[in-house]
């Protein structure tokens, strides 16, 4: 199948590791799909028109992932995720608790993951193009029914719905 | 506040606070044992002080010098 790719949509696959690995995920998941779409040309540029920029969704992704500890938590068990983090600032460096929460090494797709791909394909075949790019791949994330992808679009997206239909119109070459 | 939750009634929330107890202990683990490493421990060294054995801790944290230089 990634013969069909073009070389942005190949990037895009991964720059989804990188992304994952930047928040702390473990896997792969629709959402740094989602994340690596809205760095590049021409995806980025249909997200940006319903208000998803890069930094918003990697802001998004890192709110809602398993990457990030849980001070609430923490709270309620008398530790000061803020104390901790001031202290482990000073002795390791600036960010460095967060560093350390990056993932390492090569993380699988989830099942849902994957399925973006398989979506991609069946856009593709469907559509007047013959190769799956970025614009596809991003149908690809649209179509895939994912709980964590459907609340970060909620929280940067203008109007996701309008988003759809936008990116449908693209992929058909409209 | 005090370590109620870690041993809550109810394990949803015993269970949430045990994951974001070691989670933090593994983020502290991890920048530790790369600073140790840094000022010429030894694994055995770093090993001794976690209690574990020294193949374990190389195991699980003998990327760090690697990822220094990258």
């Amino acid at each position: 199948m990634f013969e069909k790719f073009t070389a942005t949509a190949r990037s895009a696959v991964v720059d989804a590791q990188s992304e994952a690995h930047e928040v702390g995920d473990r896997r792969i998941e629709p959402v740094h799909v989602l994340g690596a779409l809205a760095k590049q040309e021409p995806a980025g540029g249909v997200l940006a028109r319903h208000g998803v920029t890069y930094d918003a969704v990697h802001a998004a992704i890192a709110r809602s992932g398993d990457g990030a500890l849980d001070g609430e938590a923490l709270g309620a068990l008398g530790v000061d995720l803020d104390r901790v983090r001031e202290r482990a600032d000073a002795v390791f460096g600036e960010g460095s608790l967060e560093r350390a929460g990056r993932g390492r090494g090569h993380l699988r797709f989830t099942r849902q993951a994957k399925s973006v791909l398989e979506q991609a394909l069946r856009v593709t075949v469907s559509g007047p193009g013959r190769e799956i790019g970025g614009p596809q791949l991003l149908a690809g994330v649209l179509a895939v029914d994912d709980a964590r992808t459907a609340d970060v679009l909620t929280a940067v997206c203008d109007d996701p719905q309008r988003l759809r239909d936008d990116v449908a119109r693209v992929v058909a070459g409209r | 506040m005090d370590l109620k939750a870690a041993t809550d009634a109810d394990p949803a929330v015993g269970l949430r606070a045990v994951r974001a107890l070691r989670d933090l202990a593994e983020r502290l683990e991890r920048l530790q044992v790369e600073r140790a490493r840094s000022l010429g421990w030894s694994w055995q060294q770093v090993a001794d002080a976690l209690g574990v054995s020294r193949q374990a801790a190389h195991k699980k944290h003998g990327d760090v010098e690697r990822r220094e230089k990258g």
